[in-house]
């Protein structure tokens, strides 16, 4: 009966099943994360969307506006966030890495298939992936975690491939997802050295010649230093500092630091550090999950003497490695509830893992199906084990997605730190609909984001910090160019540069007064009378001034104060 | 009535007269309409010994300019206009705005364009046979398969090129090699006399006429051969032994193409610099780029030996034009015309590569000239090489390898120009040639384009083994600023000396 069960699943391509299950799979959790209001509840996924909408919707539209985040997500996202409902709520993300994780789930089943040369077992290898509730979460949500285990995983299957088979393709392959992983996630940097080093090694154990050496690792490092090339020329265009993405005014790691206001626990203590990840993936992976994942793990490196298994198993742990190494130089803190300060924080980096796990626990059981037992007894024994651990963990992941997405409703993703204040939503629709008539909003993005996207308000009637000459000349003198004014009024105050810039200034009252505030937000509107007369006293045509005329959407900032002078004979 | 009526419609409502004035007229100003060209009537003329020109006159370079030029570029540059003032009118972008983003786009399509060939290269075998059908051949059914050397101051490889031509594997007496010689080339006939032609190799002097060229020799040659099929062999190359017998089975085998070309390889690539990057440049060519063309079906234009025809292909299309100066690339776009396709046999020819920049650039001049050349000829009928050559997408592919071969170096020399004064001084006027869109589609073609085609050079150089080679082809940049220059210099001499042939020297790695 099994037997004729298998020899029907051989005959399937599996390929075209998985990608109709991953549709279906993730659609249902895509429509249950929109119905609960969870695709935009995390500030990040509000930062990503506007990052890809300001390409076509901004002061300064273009390339300019992707930001220093690693831009993978953001500039594939342009076309999808062009269209206004994708974007305001927030199905962009979906639409764009439901591909991505088909990608994802194939490269497992086509890593495990490579070693364990059974369909059955591999397939089992992609549902389990797929079955993961806060894989799905991240893939029906604008985030970048999809994306980067996508690109990851396919790195893994053809770097091993490309080990077992010599094919020299799968190397460039290789390479280029190397390049869209670095792309993807600051995590896939570490895939640099590690994958470079794994290519040398490989050519060392065939006894390669020195310049055939030298000619592959320049033909599989090209396209990985493109990549990185080119996050380095656009910091120097843009930020007039190749590593801006690193070291500039708004990077994500400054980003990070202001908003992690809290202290780090694991700083400086790798244990607590691993402690800290462990739990995190309990709460990613599933308990039961994590403890098969390490274990087999264990027992693969012991069993498969395969260099292939090896580099993909390297390839595919380097997330936990370098997650594990930011959490305890300080970097980046996680935190977990059942620790200091028993909350939910960057809790996700728990899951980046979950390609070593499955990919262990495949090898493990075709560990145990290949091991010949004396007696029959030990055979169906062997192969009744098997058979119930794969369905415990069918029925295991199964069951934790129905309970984190349709009773516990993804309450992780509501409790976390970064997960945004509600009376946002409340203030900005408050704001765009009882109050703003027109004229451009000041307001420091980096903070406002989740406002800037609930307000519905084109993205061009801001002016923020990546809107350059604007910015500038706007902070200087809001009263010329913004009708508006959005400042935080809560801890991240220290961070606004309009806060630091006019909160209190006795200049700025006389010519604003504010209208909204909810402990977090303020938002203030011109005073027209005041403006029209600073302008008589010096002499400037009121109606070439953008703050006082609606016609006036765009100028050019080089010019805009010649312009505002009246012209006397 | 009836008769009043017919005398009526005869006499007064006759427009038969008018309509094939005004038809007369319309050709007059549309002349790259009219077709075919008075010199087309008759046959193909093997008897005209003057200067050798075969063809019909029209599809010749011995007279660049005629009206079907003229009045194609005039009613071309009309149309352009037009579209340029309304697109103006519409956009509001000037005009050096406009053909900056035009000459972008133009970029764009060519990166796209040859992306799209090498993907069908990379999954497109070569025309190939095993060693087991090789030595199945049996001598007697093999045909008389000649052999054209044209020679002109080769005294240095004379030993080399005999050494390559009596390793070849077919029997000697079906071999018909034919060496064409000028009668002054003194030292070159003294070399031959010093080593001694074998009984199946003879000489030919080439009667002293205009122009002086190589397919001029060529046609002289055609004349005497006696083979169902040949090939040319330039004065330095060495084949593979058993390329004869390949080619033989490949006519077999594929009865309706007409040529095949063989992939080129260099024996002296590692000499320099510009042998190591020519080298890296001739692997992308011949193994990524025109087997795509080939699957694609598209055009291709030949290399100058190393090509394998059948005798009455020749016949059919006239045989060389003499004057063009890249004969090669202007018979292959005929043969397609005629109907032919053009095969790739997975056999090498080893060359000479060009070692001294002077002569690689006079070399690459002469090629670049002659894409002009043959892109002028062929287009004086415009709509009637598009429906010869196989449609829309074949006429494409020629614009695109053929002429927009030499646009695009001309226009690498001004863009690289542009880039260097942006960086150093930061002009406004750079930033205004490139509005909106273009911007990142030019960053894109750039940027994007020069590293995927300095890439394909590298893996051309790691698919033939020569790995040694691979870091070189990174400088391939550098090489394309040569071609920048030996095009612009070709164009120059397009007007000032389109006929000249800038020989080649050989010899010089010995």
């Amino acid at each position: 009966m099994l037997k004729k069960y298998y020899h029907f699943i051989s005959r399937l391509n599996l390929n075209y099943v998985i990608g109709a299950l991953t549709v279906i799979i993730s659609g249902i959790i895509a429509w249950r994360v929109n119905s609960l209001g969870l695709t935009t509840i995390l500030t990040d996924q509000n930062a990503h969307l506007n990052f890809a909408r300001l390409v076509t919707d901004s002061m300064t539209p273009g390339l300019s506006q992707i930001g220093f985040w690693p831009p993978l997500l953001h500039i594939l996202m342009v076309p999808f966030v062009a269209i206004d409902s994708w974007y305001r709520n927030g199905i962009a993300g979906y639409l764009l890495l439901a591909p991505f994780l088909i990608i994802a789930e194939i490269s497992i089943y086509k890593l495990c298939l490579l070693f364990t040369k059974n369909k059955l077992l591999s397939f089992l290898g992609a549902i389990l992936l797929l079955t993961n509730p806060y894989l799905l979460y991240l893939t029906a949500t604008p985030m970048m975690e999809t994306l980067y285990l996508a690109n990851l995983f396919a790195t893994a299957f053809f770097i091993a491939r490309w080990i077992t088979t010599n094919r020299f393709s799968d190397l460039l392959l290789a390479g280029l997802f190397v390049s869209l992983t670095t792309l993807s996630r600051f995590e896939g940097i570490l895939l640099v050295p590690l994958t470079f080093l794994i290519v040398f090694v490989q050519m060392l154990r065939r006894k390669k010649a020195y310049q055939e050496i030298e000619a592959t690792l320049i033909l599989f490092l090209i396209p990985i230093l493109m990549g990185i090339g080119l996050i380095f020329f656009y910091g120097w265009i843009i930020g007039n500092d190749p590593l801006a993405f690193a070291r500039g005014e708004f990077s994500p790691g400054v980003k990070t630091s202001i908003i992690e206001t809290e202290k780090s626990y694991t700083k400086g203590d790798l244990l607590t550090s691993f402690t800290y990840l462990i739990h995190a993936s309990y709460y990613m992976l599933g308990k039961f999950q994590v403890i098969l994942g390490i274990v087999s793990s264990i027992i693969m490196l012991l069993f498969y003497r395969s260099f292939a298994v090896w580099s993909a198993s390297v390839i595919l742990f380097s997330p936990f490695f370098f997650d594990l190494l930011a959490v305890f130089r300080g970097q980046v803190s996680i935190y977990v509830p059942e620790f200091l300060p028993y909350q939910f924080h960057n809790e996700r980096f728990g899951l980046y893992w979950i390609g070593l796990a499955i990919f262990a626990i495949i090898l493990f059981l075709n560990i145990l199906n290949q091991r010949n037992f004396q007696g029959n007894l030990a055979t169906i024994s062997k192969k009744t084990f098997i058979i119930l651990v794969s369905i415990t963990l069918i029925i295991l992941n199964i069951s934790y997605l129905y309970k984190i997405s349709f009773e516990d409703n993804f309450s992780v993703m509501g409790a976390t730190v970064s997960a945004i204040d509600p009376s946002i939503k409340d203030i900005a629709e408050n704001f765009s609909k009882e109050h703003y008539d027109f004229g451009k909003i000041l307001i420091m993005r980096i903070h406002f984001d989740p406002f800037i996207r609930e307000s519905e308000l084109s993205l061009n009637s801001y002016i923020f910090e990546a809107n350059y000459q604007y910015w500038e000349q706007s902070l200087e003198s809001p009263w010329l160019f913004t009708r508006w004014v959005v400042m935080s009024s809560n801890s991240l105050r220290a961070h606004d540069k309009i806060f630091q810039r006019w909160e209190g200034s006795p200049v700025f009252s006389k010519y604003y007064k504010a209208v909204l505030d909810n402990g977090s937000v303020r938002i203030y509107k011109i005073k027209e009378e005041a403006v029209r007369k600073y302008a008589n006293q010096r002499s400037l045509d009121t109606s070439k001034i953008p703050s006082l005329n609606e016609q006036i959407q765009y100028w050019k900032p080089e010019n805009i104060y010649e312009q505002m002078k009246i012209q006397t004979k | 009535m009836e008769k009043v009526v017919k005398l009526l419609q005869e006499q007064v409502f006759d427009f038969s007269f008018l309509k094939q004035q005004a038809s007369l007229l319309f050709l007059k100003i549309f002349k790259f309409l009219d077709h075919p060209h008075h010199s087309e009537n008759g046959p193909v003329d093997f008897s005209h010994e003057g200067d050798f020109l075969f063809l019909p006159e029209i599809h010749s370079s011995k007279k660049h300019i005629y009206l079907e030029t003229i009045s194609f570029v005039v009613i071309f540059l009309s149309i352009s206009f037009i579209l340029l003032l309304i697109f103006r009118f519409l956009t509001g972008w000037s005009i050096i705005t406009f053909l900056s983003s035009f000459f972008v786009l133009v970029y764009f399509i060519l990166m796209v364009f040859k992306l799209w060939v090498v993907s069908k290269a990379l999954t497109f075998p070569l025309v190939d046979f095993t060693q087991e059908e090789i030595k199945a051949i049996k001598d007697k059914e093999l045909p008389v398969y000649t052999i054209l050397i044209p020679l002109y101051r080769e005294e240095k490889v004379i030993r080399q090129i005999m050494k390559a031509m009596t390793a070849i594997d077919y029997p000697p007496r079906k071999l018909d090699i034919i060496i064409t010689l000028e009668e002054y080339d003194h030292p070159t006939i003294n070399a031959i006399k010093e080593v001694g032609l074998p009984s199946h190799f003879k000489t030919l002097i080439l009667p002293d006429v205009q122009p002086k060229t190589k397919p001029k020799a060529l046609n002289v040659a055609f004349l005497k051969m006696r083979g169902k099929f040949l090939v040319i062999y330039d004065a330095e190359i060495i084949p593979e032994p058993d390329q004869l017998k390949k080619a033989y089975l490949a006519f077999k085998k594929f009865p309706e193409i007409g040529c095949f070309q063989t992939r080129l390889d260099h024996y002296n690539a590692h000499q320099n610099a510009i042998t190591k990057l020519f080298n890296a440049e001739f692997s992308f060519y011949y193994d990524l780029f025109l087997p795509g063309l080939q699957k694609l079906g598209y055009p291709i234009p030949l290399s100058g030996h190393s090509v394998h025809f059948k005798r009455e292909v020749i016949e059919r299309v006239g045989a060389w034009d003499p004057y063009n100066v890249a004969e090669d690339c202007d018979i292959g776009m005929r043969i397609h015309r005629m109907g032919y396709q053009t095969g790739i046999i997975n056999s090498t020819s080893l060359e000479e590569a060009t070692s001294g920049f002077k002569g690689w650039i006079m070399q690459r001049t002469r090629w670049m000239k002659g894409f002009i050349q043959t892109s002028i000829v062929h287009l004086r009928h415009p709509f009637r090489f598009k429906n010869e050559v196989g449609g829309w997408k074949n006429f494409l592919a020629f614009l695109i390898t053929v002429p927009g071969s030499v646009i695009i170096n001309v226009l690498n020399l001004f863009y690289w120009t542009l880039l260097v004064l942006w960086f150093s001084l930061h002009p406004a006027f750079i930033q205004d040639l490139f509005p909106g869109f273009i911007l990142y589609i030019s960053f894109f073609s750039f940027v994007i384009g020069n590293i995927i085609f300095t890439y394909f050079n590298l893996l051309g150089s790691y698919k033939r083994k020569q790995f040694a080679l691979v870091k070189y082809s990174l400088l391939s940049p550098f090489y394309w600023i040569l071609l920048a220059i030996a095009t612009t210099r070709g164009a120059i001499q397009i007007i000032t000396k389109p006929h000249h042939w800038e020989k080649t020297k050989h010899g010089t790695h010995l």
